[in-house]
């Protein structure tokens, strides 16, 4: 085993590590109220096929698993925004901020959501996603 | 060549990313528990409503009818979390989801007495 095919190992399995661990973490909050809840799901059947086509390599175009990557990071970062949106969303029902919130900054707000101050939605969490599909990107990269 | 060079930066980011993973959900939900004893000494004004099948007009007119802050807020809630088992009349299932908003106890206790299953 050279290096490199060493290393592409080591990266499509931190993916697929990434990729199990979210699968369980979903289930476990039941992450299906709603076609929105099901985002992280698509993209983890995308990173599935992007894994399985790179394990794949002499057959599929690297360039299409990295595209595949690409629209991962995209879901990522839409699944961020929209907890953070969520937090945000959900400030006046947190009793702690009910009564000053429409009074607060809009900073304030905002970085009461985004810090995990107030809301259910973990913000980072959706990143996992994007992380996996970096490990896919790489390990592709020097393929062509 | 590259990618071996990445692998200690993808490691670390690993590392940050599943830290910032864990321990997201409020923890105050002592006042959720607290308000789950009160539900039923609650005292409220209108007649109740079936969790699974008011709609959200409903909904939000039992729980302002009650008092509740944000009611339409939580109507919207009290329907993503559908379906409610009529097993369970206490409406546990909502009282956990609605615990992660970190509520207070009285609107709690408000909820669950407008509704029914």
């Amino acid at each position: 085993v050279t290096l490199p095919d060493r290393s592409r190992r080591v990266l499509l399995g931190l993916a697929a590590a990434g990729v199990i661990g979210t699968a369980v973490e979903l289930a476990s909050l039941r992450h299906w109220n709603g076609l929105l809840q099901l985002v992280p799901w698509i993209a983890l059947g995308v990173l599935v096929l992007g894994i399985a086509q790179a394990v794949l390599r002499p057959r599929v175009d690297p360039r299409f698993v990295r595209l595949e990557a690409a629209t991962v990071v995209v879901a990522a970062a839409f699944g961020s925004l929209e907890h953070l949106l969520a937090n945000l969303d959900a400030g006046p029902l947190d009793f702690r901020y009910a009564d000053r919130w429409a009074g607060m900054s809009a900073a304030a707000r905002w970085w009461a959501a985004a810090s995990g101050g107030v809301g259910p939605s973990p913000i980072l969490a959706p990143l996992v996603l994007a992380q996996a599909a970096a490990c896919l990107w790489f390990a592709t990269s020097s393929d062509g | 060549m590259k990618v071996t060079r990445l692998l200690p930066v993808l490691a670390v980011a690993c590392g940050i990313t599943l830290s910032a993973c864990g321990g997201s959900t409020p923890s105050a939900t002592t006042a959720t528990t607290a308000a789950a004893s009160t539900a039923t000494s609650a005292t409220v004004a209108g007649a109740k409503v079936d969790a699974n099948k008011a709609t959200q007009a409903e909904l939000t007119q039992a729980l302002t009818a009650a008092g509740v802050s944000s009611a339409s807020r939580w109507a919207r809630e009290i329907e993503e979390y559908r379906p409610y088992p009529t097993s369970d009349p206490s409406l546990a299932k909502l009282k956990q989801n609605l615990a992660k908003y970190n509520p207070s106890a009285d609107d709690v206790a408000k909820i669950i007495s407008v509704l029914s299953v």
